[in-house]
């Protein structure tokens, strides 16, 4: 066998895959995007409210005996009210069109992490009218709602990202 | 001795035997014969250019390892110079491609063309494995791991694209996090690591050791791959490995690989350049708009369609040396007559045979045991063992040697005339069609009744002791016909043939016999039917010349 040599054929034969690849590991190229095509992403983490909070009762009780525990358990959410958190509603219209309407749930095994969201959507170039509206609400009711609404310019193949930010409890655009 | 061929299996087999089309193996399922026809069909064009010694086609899995290690080698060289975050990774890799042009640019082109190379001969690999019907029963391991093998090399692949962190690499990073997103290991959306270009960062570095620790434990599954394969090979012929470094170097000067734009995720990617060999159906997912979960529905259709391959394609019927169902092995070992002497263990090429401890009294050490899931009914253990305690189903050695004896006794032919055969030929039963090869009865060739014939399972099972025993029973000459190459379906005849002198090896190969004169081995092509039938004429006519001189 190692005295063997190769014919020219053979050779042409083994050269002609690794054209191929010279080829096809770039080309065709492929277009993944329009020159008019540009995305709102949006985007954020947002932790939602406790689904029921401590009773008048609870917190008095837990009030007598708190100085008493160890430090991480004098917090009273520590061993009254709910660990799970309420869902986010989330809302959201483009250019007057409810594109997106659903409850997002709090991550975790007892629905007790942070909401997160990420929903992206096409749109051509131009202004367009985004409207987002987020709300958690409690068991008996209370909560709040967080609404952004903004013309936006969307340029050539430019990614646009809303964000949410705790400390203003705002939606924004990133 | 003559005997009862009402009793006798190859006899009996080859009577029931329904007449076969030619070129096509009856012992392939009937589902893989018209790919079986254009796969050897093909290997035997290669044969013409390559020989059979450096057909390409017979090393698939040795060029496999050679491209592996290229990659290997490439990318520890790569790893050197490569920035590892997200905002260093496109200038380095900028760097070692522009700047090193002579090192780092042939290395990164190295790299790239040699992993697509893999992924070609992977497939190549496969459906040659498949229709070869070398995927089934004692092979189920070396498939099922060659399936899973697939979409780590491709996972592999794709995080390298990512690394390099331009336009490509950006789109790509974008739909494979959609992909990967419906699986719950996250409970952050992976997408959302690639909002801005920095929080990408996180993510860059668990991508870059998974791409430097993949190689592991591919090396694992390789080699479980090989566990369970006869002699696997794993090195391609010195001038087939060349040929194909020098093209690899010659592609990597000509079309040295380059990035694009570096990725910027404030902006969509619009045309960018796709590598077809690991990522075709990222355009289409793309372009026909399919949803994560449908890509995971049909990757996961595909994947366990391909892993379960080996228990889905139906089963020829019978065997047709031992009359058994091919799905139940039916060696078996008589202890009384066993000695423990390793012979069958030795000549066993899937490790079916197993030398145990002694259990039942005898004054021996140990003792031959089968298992049953390794076993492919090759007969190697049958023909090997020198005490006849190994037999498969009616097969044993000494009905093989009564057969023998029956073969050279006269026998009337069509004509009413009387012969007896000078020569035997042994044909292996996958080595072409052989309806038009023998008599009816399948005891002598058809165009020649003075030629006394058998099939056999694999030439494998004609030990020197068999050709010494037919010599001894009367026969002037022996030949042995079996499969050309690696196109043994138990890759055993190039064992047979090459061993000449191993210490190690008590059994006997049938290499010993190849420079007698009155011996004649024959390692045919599917196609070659009538130039062995002269050659055998020619062997024939030699030997009784000799007789008469």
């Amino acid at each position: 066998m190692d005295n063997e040599r190769l014919s020219l054929p053979a050779i042409l034969i083994l050269v002609a895959p690794v054209l191929l690849i010279g080829f096809f590991s770039t080309s065709p190229a492929y277009e993944y995007n329009k020159p008019d095509d540009s995305m709102l992403i949006v985007s954020f983490k947002k932790s939602t409210m406790r689904l029921t909070l401590c009773t008048q009762e609870e917190l008095k009780k837990f009030k007598a005996v708190a100085k008493s525990r160890r430090k991480h358990m004098q917090r009273a959410s520590r061993v009254c009210g709910s660990r799970e958190r309420a869902p986010l509603a989330l809302t959201i219209w483009l250019d007057g069109k409810k594109v997106t309407d659903k409850h997002i749930f709090p991550s975790g095994l007892r629905n007790d992490g942070l909401v997160f969201v990420y929903d992206r959507f096409k749109l051509p170039k131009g202004n367009h009218k985004v409207k987002i509206n987020i709300s958690d609400h409690r068991k008996d009711g209370s909560g709040e709602a967080v609404s952004f609404s903004e013309n936006i310019k969307f340029a050539e193949r430019e990614v646009v990202v809303v964000e949410y930010d705790k400390g203003s409890n705002k939606l924004f655009v990133y | 001795m003559s005997i009862d061929e009402t009793k006798d299996p190859v006899a009996k087999a080859h009577r029931k035997a329904p007449p076969r089309s030619k070129q096509t193996n009856r012992l392939i399922p009937w589902a893989l014969r018209p790919g079986n026809t254009i796969l050897v069909s093909v290997q035997e064009m290669f044969n013409r250019f390559f020989t059979p010694t450096l057909n390409p086609l017979y090393y698939l899995g040795a060029i496999t390892f050679l491209l592996f290690w290229v990659v290997l080698a490439s990318g520890i060289y790569l790893f050197l110079f490569y920035d590892m975050s997200s905002h260093g990774a496109y200038e380095s890799v900028r760097h070692i491609t522009q700047d090193q042009k002579y090192y780092g640019g042939i290395m990164r082109s190295l790299h790239r063309y040699a992993s697509d190379g893999l992924v070609i001969v992977i497939l190549i690999h496969m459906a040659q494995v498949f229709f070869s019907d070398r995927f089934r029963r004692y092979r189920w391991v070396a498939w099922v791991t060659g399936v899973v093998i697939i979409p780590i090399i491709w996972f592999e692949g794709i995080s390298g694209y990512v690394l390099v962190w331009d336009q490509a690499a950006q789109v790509m990073a974008l739909i494979f996090a959609d992909i990967l997103d419906i699986l719950p290991i996250n409970s952050e959306p992976i997408p959302s690591y690639f909002l801005t270009n920095e929080s990408v960062h996180m993510l860059f570095f668990v991508l870059n050791y998974l791409h430097v620790a993949i190689p592991f434990l591919l090396l694992i599954m390789a080699w479980v791959h090989c566990m369970r394969i006869s002699m696997p090979l794993i090195n391609p012929p010195r001038q087939v490995t060349v040929v194909i470094l020098l093209s690899l170097l010659g592609l990597s000067l000509v079309k040295p690989a380059v990035s694009g734009a570096p990725a910027d995720l404030s902006t969509l990617v619009g045309q960018a350049p796709v590598d077809w060999f690991f990522v075709p159906f990222f355009p289409l997912v793309s372009g026909l708009s399919l949803s994560p979960e449908m890509v995971w529905v049909y990757g996961g259709i595909g994947f366990a369609l391909f892993t379960c391959l080996p228990w889905l394609v139906p089963e020829p019927k019978k065997h047709k040396q031992t009359g058994s169902s091919v799905t139940q092995c039916v060696v078996n070992v008589d202890l009384e007559s066993c000695k423990g002497c390793v012979l069958c263990q030795q000549a066993c090429p899937f490790e079916a045979m197993k030398v145990v401890p002694r259990t039942d009294g005898e004054p021996y050490e140990q003792q031959a045991e089968v298992v049953p899931t390794r076993c492919a009914e090759c007969g190697f253990c049958v023909n090997a063992c020198e005490f006849n305690a190994v037999s498969m189903g009616e097969w044993s050695k000494s009905a093989f040697q009564d057969h023998i004896e029956s073969l050279l006794q006269p026998e009337s032919s069509g004509n009413g005339s009387s012969a007896k055969p000078s020569v035997i030929v042994f044909v292996c039963e996958r080595s072409f069609d052989q309806e038009k090869f023998f008599n009816p009865k399948k005891t002598r060739l058809a165009h020649n009744e003075e030629i006394a014939s058998m099939t056999i399972p694999c030439i494998g099972v004609v030990s020197p002791a068999i050709v010494d025993y037919s010599i001894s029973a009367g026969a002037k000459g022996i030949i042995v016909v079996g499969c050309r190459g690696l196109d043994c379906h138990y890759r055993e005849a190039r064992r047979r043939l090459a061993f000449t002198d191993n210490s190690s090896i008590s059994y006997r190969f049938l290499v010993e016999k190849m420079d007698e004169p009155n011996v004649k081995i024959m390692l045919v092509s599917p196609f070659d039917v009538d130039s062995t039938i002269k050659e055998i004429d020619e062997f024939n006519e030699l030997i009784k010349s000799n007789n008469l001189a």
